[in-house]
């Protein structure tokens, strides 16, 4: 491509993307347009998951080579998506103040990947034997571990049930998080940089921005839990 | 000719395009992985988590023999593959859990270009990531 072209061409996509992107994430799900292949009665949900570009001109990131003749057979991730049970509407947390609302993650393939497990919805392979080294299956744990970060924000319950169906022990331990309560100086900040839970939260896991579905401990206020800490008559 | 139009012309073909297409992209998590591939002449390779999770738990993959939980870290060749070993685990003519490695196109199936890395993820990874 020249150099001009690419001048011209570029706040285009990118405007194109952009207001794709705004179209797609903001209006109600009924003025996106539907894709012709999907059966009606399946319509709306369906719309929630846009089709694998098959062409050029509907590609908005650009990924994958339409020239490729093993691309057709890729399967629409809406065809099986769909199926699962869709992740809910959760309150955000608005660390700004103001109201919560309810929002459903844009992320996290729209589905409830723990909720697609413990319901039945799908069984997917904890192992694979003959030779691969993989062949046995890691234990499910049952085992919450509060973390009560200082300051506001309500604390958070690490459930080993949900990990340990998707992960192994070693997964996690100790590489990532030595296996001792409190052992670990877990920060939001390193969170949102990619690491400790964040290696998988908002990468393959759920999104970061789903806050109440970690922090999600009610603060029992202090005068509950002892009267005489609120004496001075402040907010409880 | 040109003057009498009353927006400039990519504005008219911005507004057009974005009424007539629908847009497609990547779904969350799927992976480019384009260390080595686009070097040696084939086209990047997509790698779809959604698809793969719906079948096999994260510890089948993410193991020590596996992949590492990080784009970049793991270094895939095709004689590897072919030993058994990453995607070779299982798309293989041995053991029969998926289609065989002589299917290029499957896995092979990104635009020339394009930089390693997990799409879609939501924009909540503060600097120095990666
Ligand atoms: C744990 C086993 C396993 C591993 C490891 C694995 N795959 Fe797969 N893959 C499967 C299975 C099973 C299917 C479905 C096969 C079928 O439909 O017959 C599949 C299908 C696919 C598909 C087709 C998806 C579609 O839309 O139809 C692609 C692309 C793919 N794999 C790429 C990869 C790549 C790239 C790697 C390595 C980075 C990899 N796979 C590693 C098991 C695996
Ligand atoms: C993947 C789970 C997870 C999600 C999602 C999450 N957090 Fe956290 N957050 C944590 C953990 C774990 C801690 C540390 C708790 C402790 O101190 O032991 C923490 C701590 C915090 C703290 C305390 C300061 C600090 O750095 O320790 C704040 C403030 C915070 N989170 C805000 C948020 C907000 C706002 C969101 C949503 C945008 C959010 N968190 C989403 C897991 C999460
Ligand atoms: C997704 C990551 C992850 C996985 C997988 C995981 N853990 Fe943990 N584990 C944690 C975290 C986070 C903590 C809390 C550490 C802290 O408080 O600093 C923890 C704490 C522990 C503790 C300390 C409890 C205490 O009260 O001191 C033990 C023991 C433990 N894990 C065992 C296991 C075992 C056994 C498995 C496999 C069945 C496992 N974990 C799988 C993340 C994980
Ligand atoms: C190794 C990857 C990994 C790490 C590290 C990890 N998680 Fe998770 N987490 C998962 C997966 C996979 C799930 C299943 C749900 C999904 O994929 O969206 C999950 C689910 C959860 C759930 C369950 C939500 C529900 O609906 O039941 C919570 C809460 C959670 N994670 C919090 C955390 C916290 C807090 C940390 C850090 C202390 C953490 N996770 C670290 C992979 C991880
Ligand atoms: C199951 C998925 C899969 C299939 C099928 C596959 N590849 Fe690959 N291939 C990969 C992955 C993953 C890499 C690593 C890419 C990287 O790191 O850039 C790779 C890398 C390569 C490389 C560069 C590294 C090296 O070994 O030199 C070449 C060349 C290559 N593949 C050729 C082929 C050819 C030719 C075919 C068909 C006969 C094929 N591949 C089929 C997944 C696959
Ligand atoms: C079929 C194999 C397979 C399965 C199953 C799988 N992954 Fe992956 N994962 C990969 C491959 C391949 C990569 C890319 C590695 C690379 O680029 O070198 C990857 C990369 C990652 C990364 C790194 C992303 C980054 O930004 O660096 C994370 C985190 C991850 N996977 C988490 C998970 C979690 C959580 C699960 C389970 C819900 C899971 N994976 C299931 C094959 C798999």
């Amino acid at each position: 491509m020249k150099q001009a072209d690419f001048w011209i061409l570029a706040p285009l996509v990118l405007g194109l993307g952009v207001i794709q992107v705004a179209c797609v994430n903001t209006e109600p799900v009924t003025t996106v347009e539907k894709p012709s292949v999907v059966p009606a009665q399946t319509a709306s949900v369906d719309d929630k998951w846009l089709p694998l570009a098959k062409d050029k001109l509907h590609d908005v990131d650009g990924l994958r080579d339409p020239g490729n003749p093993g691309f057709q057979l890729h399967q629409e991730p809406r065809e099986e998506l769909s199926k699962l049970p869709a992740n809910k509407a959760r309150p955000v947390i608005n660390a700004f103040g103001g109201s919560p609302g309810l929002m459903v993650s844009k992320a996290d393939n729209l589905v409830d990947w723990v909720q697609a497990i413990t319901s039945g919805a799908i069984r997917p392979r904890r192992n694979i034997a003959t030779g691969t080294g993989i062949e046995v299956e890691p234990p499910v744990m049952d085992m919450d571990i509060l973390l009560n970060p200082n300051g506001s924000m309500p604390p958070v319950r690490f459930p080993h049930r949900a990990h340990t169906m998707w992960l192994a022990c070693a997964n996690c331990h100790p590489a990532i998080f030595i296996p001792q309560k409190g052992a670990n100086p877990i920060r939001m900040y390193k969170i949102l940089e990619g690491e400790q839970c964040g290696i998988c939260h908002s990468a393959v896991a759920f999104s970061l921005t789903e806050c109440s579905r970690c922090h999600s401990v009610q603060r029992i206020p202090s005068s509950l839990v002892n009267p005489s800490a609120n004496k001075g008559g402040g907010i409880p | 000719m040109i003057d009498k139009v009353p927006l400039p012309s990519w504005m008219a073909i911005l507004i057009l395009s974005t009424t007539l297409i629908t847009p497609a992209w990547a779904e969350y998590a799927d992976v480019v992985i384009n260390k080595r591939a686009e070097q040696a002449g084939m086209r990047p390779v997509i790698f779809p988590h959604w698809f793969h999770r719906i079948r096999f738990t994260c510890n089948v993959c993410h193991n020590d023999e596996g992949f590492k939980m990080k784009v970049g870290a793991n270094n895939i060749t095709m004689a590897e593959l072919v030993d058994g070993k990453f995607c070779g685990m299982c798309h293989n003519n041995e053991n029969k859990i998926a289609w065989s490695l002589d299917r290029c196109d499957m896995c092979h199936s990104g635009l020339p270009g394009l930089s390693s890395g997990i799409q879609r993820g939501d924009p909540t990874r503060g600097p120095g990531y990666k």
